[in-house]
C-alpha cells in the first residue's frame, strides 16, 4: 500500500510539472495567435481591428505569473476557455466532440494491433525456426515504415485504385449522425482504411518487442524447469514465459498512449477524420493557447492514468517489484 | 546471417550519403523543364512536378536524414545513459528526481514540444532539428536503463567493486555500463530510427525546413504535388522505401546484437570472469 | 442519337413547368425539389463547429455571410467600381463622409416571416459599435439611427467614403427581434440562424452541414439550386473528393488540375482562377542593401517571373503588372503611361545596376512559409536566377507561424507575400505601401512589411480616402501605380489566384472569364450567394 501511496505522490507530482510546462510551451512560441489570423484571413479583417480581437480572445497582457495563477484557477474550476481557433467554442466542446473519434479509432485499432502483435510475438518466439520466421522480416520492415506514407499508399490502392473503402472523412455524405444502424455502418466503413494503417503501422513493434522479451524469457531458468516437468508445451508458453514476458509490454503499451496520439496525427490528417489529432494540429498552427493546453492537458493526463494502472498491473503481476521498489 | 543483411544495408545508405554526393555532384534543388517525368536513363528515378532530379534527391537526402538520425539519437542517448544510469546507480532522493523528469518528458506530447523547440532555434538545419528530436525523445531509454541498472547494480561484481573502493562514477561508467552496452546499442539503433521517422513525420507535416532535401521533405513535396493521385509512383516510393529499408537495416542488426550477446549470456560470463 | 434534343426539349418543359410553380407561389416546394443538391467544399477543415455568427471569423461556418445574412450592397471585386444594390437600393453620403443614409428594399422577410426593416440594420451596426470585438472592419462608428422604416443613418469618427466596401459590402445585416434577447453578441453562436438571404440551414453535424433554398426569398424565383451540402474535407482529403467526382464547386489549389481534376473533360469539369491579389517579393528597406533602389531594380530584372509562373505556380496564374494592380479588371486604375507595360528580364542591365555595390555585400536570405510549396519552389527558381547576377540566395523555409512572426516584425532580409487586392487596387496598394502601417524592426506591422515610407505616398493614399468621386480615388490610385513602377518599393511576381473549381453536369451559369461577374471560389463571401442566384439546373 505504501507502494501506491508513493508512486500516487509521485504521479501527481508529474502532473503538475506537466501541467505547468503545458502552460509554458504555447506562450513560448514565436508569433501571437491574432496576428495568424490576420495573416490567414488575407484581407478580409482590418489591421485596425486586431486590439479588438485580442481582447475577444481573452489574450491578456498580464505577465506570465498572473497568467499562470488564471490558468491554474480555471484548471481547478474545470474551465479550458474559449479555443481561438473555433471562437467562441469553449476548449472543452471541442475536446469532447473530437475526443471520442480518436478513442474509438485509435484505441480500437491500437488495441486490435497490441492483441495480434503479442499473440503473433509469443508464437514467433516459441515456435523459431517455422514459418513464423518470415514474419520477421516483413514486420522489421513494416516497423521502419513512416506512418503517413503507408496511409497514403493504402488510400492509393484501396480508396482511389480499386475503390474499395472511402479515403476521407469519418461518415458518408448521406447520413446524419444519430443512433441509427445506417450511420454507425457508414461510420464503420469509414473507419476502415485509418484503422487498418494504425493496426499496419503499429503492430510490428508489439510483435518485434514481445519476441524479443519472449526469446529472453525462454531461456530462464523457470521455463526450462517446467519444459523439463513434462509440462504441454501451451501451458509453458502461455503461463509460464508470457505471463512474465508480458509484463515489460503492458508498461511499453501504457507509454506509447502519448506516441499513439502523436501518431494519430498523422492518420487523421491524411484521412481527414475529425479526432484530436488533427485538433491538436489545428491548435498547433494557430497558436491556438486555449486548445493546445487543453489537448496536451487531455493526452498528459491520459498517459499519466495509463502509467498509473500499468504499475498497478505490475504489482499484482509482479510481487518482485514491490521489494525493489521499498 | 540478420546482422550481415543488417549491415549490407546500413553501409550502402552510409556510402551513399558519404560518397554520393561527390559522384552525382548536382545541386538538389536544381529545378528543370522537364518536370513529371517518368524513370528514364536520363533521370534514373525520374523528375519533380518542378523537374527535380529524384535521384540527386534521394542521395543528398540520406545525408540530411541519416544525418539527423545518427545526430538525435547520439545526443538522446547520452542524455538516456546519464540519467538512466546515475539514477539507477544512486537510488534515492537523486533517483526519484531523475525519475519524475524522466516521467515528463514521456508524458508530455512530443510533437508540439519539437515544434517550439525548433521555432526558437537560430538555425534549423540538420543540427536543430536533431537537437529537439533528441531532447524530446531521450526518456524513454533512460527508463529502460534506469530499469537495467536497478538489477545490475545488485550483482556480485559491483558489490565487489564498491566492497573495495571504487568511486561511484567509475562503478557507473566502468563497471555497469559495459555490461548494458547491448541494451544501450540496441536503444541507439530504435532511436536512430525513431529519429529519421520523426524528421520525415515533422517535414510531412510542414514543419521542418523543407528548402532542405530530406527524405522527410521529398515526401511533403510529393505529398503535396499529389504524386500518387497524378500516378508519379516514382516521386513518392522511393524516399519512403529508403526510410523503410534503413529502418529495417538497423532493426536487423540490433537482432543481430540480441542474438549474439543477450544480456543474460554476458552477465553470466562476466560473473564468471569475476569470481 | 435522337435523344439528347428531346431529353434537352422534356427539360426546357420541365424548366418552363418550374417557373409556373414558383410564379404561382405554391409554398416554395416547386419542381425545384427535384434538382440534384450541390456539393460545395468552401474551406478546409477536419470539423465544423455549430457556429452561424456572421462576425465571426474562423469558427463561422462558410455561407453564414451572403446565404443566410446578406449585406447592404454587392461589390464586384472582379470589376471594381461595379456595385449592386442589393438590401439597399441607394447610399447617400453627408457630413464630408462622416454620416451615410441607405434607402432600404422594401418587401423583403427574414426567414421566421417577420419585416426586415431598418430597425435590423441599425441594430447591426449599434451593435458592432458596442462590440469592438466583433468589428473586424474597425467601422468608427459614433450613432446610428432609423430615419423610416426603410431609411437609416450611420455616423463615424472620421471621414468614411473609402469604408463604403466595408460597411455596405462586408458587414452582415442580423434580425433585431431574436439578437437583442442575446445577452452577448460575442460569444453568440446563432445556431439556428434566421436572415434574410436565399438559403437557410436545415442540417448541422461535425463534419457535414445542409441549407436549403429559402421559400420567401425577396428575388422571385430563386435560387434554383434547392439543397447545398457543405462536407468537411481536409486539403488533401479535398484532392481524392475531386478526382472522384464527389465534390461540385470546390476552392482548392490541385496540384495538376488537368490529372486530377479535368480528367480529359474540360466542358464539364471547368476552373476558373481570377486574380484576387498580388503576391510580391518582399525587400527589407531597413537593410542598407536592398534599400538602394538600384539593387531593388537589378533584382527586378533578373527574376525570370514566367518561369516562375510556369513552372513553380504550374501556370494557374498570371506575371503582375508591373502596377501590381489585377488584370483584367483594374484597368481605370493602371496609370495611362504604364498601361502595356511587362515586367522583362534583363541580365545585362541588372550586373550594370549592381556595379557599385560591393559584391561581397550581395547576399540575403529569403525567407518563405514552409507550407506555401509554390513559394518555397518560386523561392528556389529566385534563387537560381539572382545567383546569375552574383546575389547570393538562401532560401529559408520556417513555419507559418514564425514566418508571419518574423515578417511582421521586419526580421528578414527578403520574403514572399500577397497582399490582398479588396474591392478596388486601392485596398491592396494601401496595405503594401501606407507609411502609417510601417512599424519600428521589432514591432509587429500589420501592413507594409517592408517599411516603405514616403510622402508622396502617403499624401495619394489620403486623397483617395477624402473623396467619393471615382475619378479621383482612380487617379490618386494611379499615382500609388507609377510609384510601384518607378520606386519599386516592393517587386510585384505574380497575382495571387482564387481557387475555383467547378462541374457544369448539375448546374451552369458559372463565373467565367468572359462573364466575371462575382469572384467565382465558393469561399469568399458573399460572392458564393450571387453565384448560387445564377445557376440554373444544366439541361440534360
Amino acid at each position: 500500500m505504501r507502494f501506491l501511496a508513493r508512486r500516487l505522490g509521485f504521479y501527481l507530482l508529474t502532473a503538475w510539472a506537466a501541467i505547468t510546462l503545458n502552460f509554458l510551451i504555447p506562450r513560448l512560441m514565436p508569433g501571437d495567435p491574432v496576428e495568424l489570423l490576420v495573416a490567414r484571413m488575407k484581407g478580409n479583417v482590418e489591421p485596425e481591428a486586431i486590439d479588438a480581437m485580442r481582447r475577444a480572445f481573452g489574450i491578456s497582457d498580464a505577465n506570465l505569473w498572473q497568467q499562470y495563477l488564471d490558468y491554474l484557477g480555471n484548471l481547478a474550476r474545470g474551465e479550458l476557455g474559449r479555443s481561438i481557433t473555433f471562437f467562441p467554442t469553449e476548449v472543452s466542446t471541442v475536446i469532447a466532440d473530437s475526443l471520442p473519434w480518436t478513442v474509438g479509432l485509435v484505441g480500437v485499432a491500437t488495441l486490435i494491433s497490441y492483441l495480434i502483435g503479442t499473440s503473433l510475438g509469443v508464437l514467433m518466439a516459441w515456435k523459431r525456426g517455422t514459418w513464423l520466421d518470415g514474419v520477421l522480416p516483413a514486420a522489421t520492415f513494416m516497423h521502419a515504415v513512416p506512418y503517413f506514407w503507408v496511409a497514403l499508399a493504402l488510400v492509393f490502392v484501396f480508396g482511389v485504385t480499386l475503390q474499395w473503402f472511402p479515403v476521407s472523412r469519418a461518415y458518408g455524405l448521406d447520413v446524419m449522425p444519430g443512433m441509427t444502424g445506417e450511420f454507425a455502418a457508414s461510420v464503420l466503413y469509414h473507419a476502415a482504411l485509418p484503422a487498418i494503417t494504425i493496426v499496419i503501422a503499429s503492430m510490428a513493434d508489439r510483435i518485434l518487442g514481445m519476441r524479443n522479451v519472449m526469446v529472453t524469457t525462454l531461456g530462464e531458468d523457470y521455463v526450462v524447469m517446467a519444459e523439463a516437468k513434462g509440462l504441454t508445451s501451451r501451458r509453458v508458453m502461455w503461463a509460464y514465459a508470457a505471463r512474465n514476458a508480458i509484463l515489460p509490454n503492458i508498461t511499453s503499451f501504457a507509454l506509447s498512449l502519448g506516441f499513439v496520439v502523436g501518431g494519430s496525427v498523422l492518420t487523421e490528417i491524411v484521412f481527414s477524420y475529425p479526432g484530436i489529432g488533427s485538433m491538436l494540429l489545428k491548435g498547433v498552427e494557430n497558436e491556438d493557447f486555449p486548445l493546445m493546453q487543453g489537448i496536451f492537458l487531455v493526452i498528459s493526463l491520459a498517459v499519466l492514468v495509463a502509467n498509473f494502472l500499468a504499475d498497478l498491473a505490475y504489482v499484482v503481476l509482479d510481487p518482485r517489484t514491490r521489494q525493489e521498489s521499498e | 546471417m540478420k546482422i550481415k543483411i543488417g549491415f549490407g544495408i546500413l553501409v550502402f545508405f552510409a556510402l551513399m550519403a558519404l560518397a554520393g554526393p561527390l559522384l552525382i555532384g548536382a545541386d538538389p534543388a536544381a529545378t528543370s523543364e522537364d518536370g513529371l517525368q517518368g524513370p528514364s536513363a536520363e533521370h534514373w528515378l525520374g523528375t519533380t512536378q518542378t523537374g527535380q532530379d529524384i535521384l540527386t534527391q534521394i542521395v543528398y537526402g540520406a545525408r540530411i536524414s541519416m544525418g539527423v538520425g545518427v545526430l538525435s539519437a547520439v545526443i538522446a542517448n547520452l542524455l538516456a545513459i546519464l540519467v538512466g544510469l546515475v539514477g539507477g546507480y544512486f537510488g534515492g532522493a537523486v533517483d526519484e528526481v531523475l525519475s519524475v523528469l524522466t516521467n515528463i518528458f514521456l508524458v508530455l506530447p512530443a510533437l508540439p514540444l519539437i515544434i517550439v523547440l525548433a521555432g526558437y532555434l537560430p538555425q534549423r538545419g540538420v543540427g536543430s532539428v536533431a537537437v529537439v528530436i533528441a531532447v524530446t525523445g531521450w526518456a524513454w531509454g533512460a527508463r529502460v536503463l534506469r530499469a537495467q541498472t536497478l538489477s545490475v547494480r545488485r550483482r556480485d561484481f559491483v558489490q565487489a567493486a564498491r566492497a573495495s573502493g571504487e568511486g561511484p562514477l567509475r562503478i557507473i561508467f566502468f563497471e555497469i555500463m559495459p555490461v548494458l552496452l547491448p541494451v544501450i546499442a540496441t536503444s541507439f539503433l530504435a532511436t536512430v530510427v525513431a529519429a529519421i521517422l520523426a524528421e520525415a513525420g515533422l517535414s510531412f507535416l510542414g514543419l521542418a525546413d523543407l528548402s532542405t532535401v530530406s527524405w522527410g521533405s521529398m515526401l511533403y513535396f510529393a505529398q503535396n504535388g499529389q504524386a500518387l493521385l497524378i500516378g508519379a509512383w516514382w516521386w513518392f516510393i522511393p524516399p519512403g522505401l529508403c526510410i523503410a529499408l534503413i529502418g529495417t537495416g538497423l532493426a536487423l542488426v540490433n537482432f543481430g546484437i540480441d542474438e549474439i550477446a543477450n544480456p543474460r549470456l554476458r552477465t553470466v560470463k562476466v560473473r564468471k570472469a569475476r569470481t | 442519337m435522337i435523344r439528347p434534343p428531346v431529353k434537352r426539349l422534356l427539360a426546357v418543359l420541365a424548366a418552363l413547368a418550374l417557373a409556373g410553380c414558383s410564379g404561382g407561389g405554391s409554398g416554395g416546394s416547386g419542381g425545384g425539389e427535384n434538382a440534384p443538391p450541390l456539393i460545395i467544399h468552401a474551406v478546409d477543415a477536419g470539423t465544423f463547429q455549430e457556429d452561424f455568427n456572421p462576425y465571426h471569423l474562423e469558427g463561422v461556418n462558410f455561407g453564414t455571410s451572403g446565404m443566410i445574412h446578406e449585406t447592404l450592397m454587392y461589390f464586384n471585386k472582379l470589376k471594381p467600381g461595379e456595385i449592386t444594390p442589393w438590401l439597399a437600393l441607394k447610399h447617400e453620403w453627408s457630413d464630408k463622409g462622416k454620416s451615410v443614409t441607405f434607402t432600404l428594399r422594401k418587401g423583403v422577410k427574414w426567414s421566421d416571416g417577420k419585416p426586415f426593416t431598418a430597425e435590423d440594420v441599425a441594430f447591426t451596426f449599434q451593435m458592432l459599435k458596442d462590440n469592438p470585438e466583433l468589428n473586424r472592419n474597425a467601422l468608427e462608428i459614433t450613432g446610428t439611427e432609423a430615419l423610416a422604416p426603410d431609411k437609416v443613418r450611420i455616423d463615424f469618427e472620421n471621414t468614411s467614403y473609402a469604408k463604403l466596401f466595408n460597411i455596405a459590402g462586408n458587414s452582415p445585416i442580423v434580425p433585431k427581434h431574436l439578437w437583442e434577447k442575446q445577452k452577448d453578441p460575442v460569444t453568440f453562436t446563432n445556431p439556428k440562424p434566421v436572415g434574410t438571404g436565399p438559403y437557410t440551414l436545415s442540417k448541422f453535424s461535425a463534419q457535414l452541414y445542409e441549407m436549403v433554398k429559402n421559400p420567401s426569398y425577396w428575388q422571385p424565383g430563386k435560387p434554383e439550386v434547392p439543397v447545398l451540402r457543405f462536407p468537411a474535407y481536409t486539403a488533401n482529403a479535398v484532392q481524392t473528393a475531386l478526382q472522384q467526382g464527389e465534390v461540385d464547386w470546390a476552392g482548392a489549389f490541385v496540384p495538376d488540375i488537368q490529372k486530377i481534376y479535368v480528367q480529359g473533360k474540360p466542358e464539364q469539369n471547368k476552373f476558373f482562377f481570377p486574380p484576387e491579389g498580388v503576391v510580391t517579393l518582399l525587400p527589407n528597406l531597413t537593410h542598407p542593401i536592398l534599400s538602394k533602389p538600384e539593387v531593388r531594380q537589378a533584382i527586378s530584372l533578373a527574376i525570370d517571373r514566367d518561369k516562375i509562373v510556369r513552372v513553380a505556380e504550374r501556370g494557374y496564374t498570371k506575371v503582375a503588372h508591373p502596377t501590381g494592380v489585377p488584370m483584367p479588371g483594374g484597368e481605370a486604375y493602371v496609370p495611362p503611361e504604364y498601361k502595356d507595360a511587362a515586367f522583362k528580364v534583363d541580365l545585362a542591365k541588372a550586373k550594370e545596376l549592381l556595379k557599385g555595390v560591393d559584391p561581397a555585400k550581395l547576399k540575403f536570405t529569403l525567407l518563405v512559409p514552409s507550407p506555401f510549396t509554390d513559394w518555397v519552389n518560386a523561392a528556389q527558381l529566385i534563387r537560381e536566377d539572382l545567383a546569375k547576377i552574383g546575389i547570393t540566395v538562401d532560401t529559408r523555409g520556417v513555419a507559418f507561424q514564425d514566418w508571419v512572426s518574423k515578417v511582421g516584425k521586419g526580421n528578414y532580409e527578403l520574403s514572399i507575400r500577397a497582399t490582398a487586392s479588396g474591392p478596388t487596387p486601392y485596398y491592396q496598394m494601401r496595405s503594401m505601401l501606407f507609411g502609417g502601417l510601417a512599424e519600428p524592426v521589432g514591432e509587429s506591422a500589420t501592413g507594409n512589411y517592408q517599411r516603405w515610407k514616403d510622402a508622396e505616398t502617403d499624401r495619394l493614399i489620403e486623397e483617395y480616402a477624402a473623396t467619393e468621386d471615382e475619378a479621383e480615388q482612380q487617379q490618386a490610385t494611379q499615382g500609388l501605380g507609377k510609384i510601384m513602377v518607378e520606386k519599386l518599393p516592393t517587386l510585384p511576381l505574380f497575382y495571387s489566384p482564387s481557387w475555383a473549381q467547378y462541374r457544369t453536369n448539375k448546374y451552369v451559369g458559372w463565373p467565367s472569364e468572359q462573364d466575371p461577374y462575382a469572384m467565382p471560389s465558393p469561399y469568399t463571401s458573399p460572392d458564393a450567394a450571387v453565384v448560387l442566384l445564377h445557376l440554373k439546373p444544366a439541361a440534360k
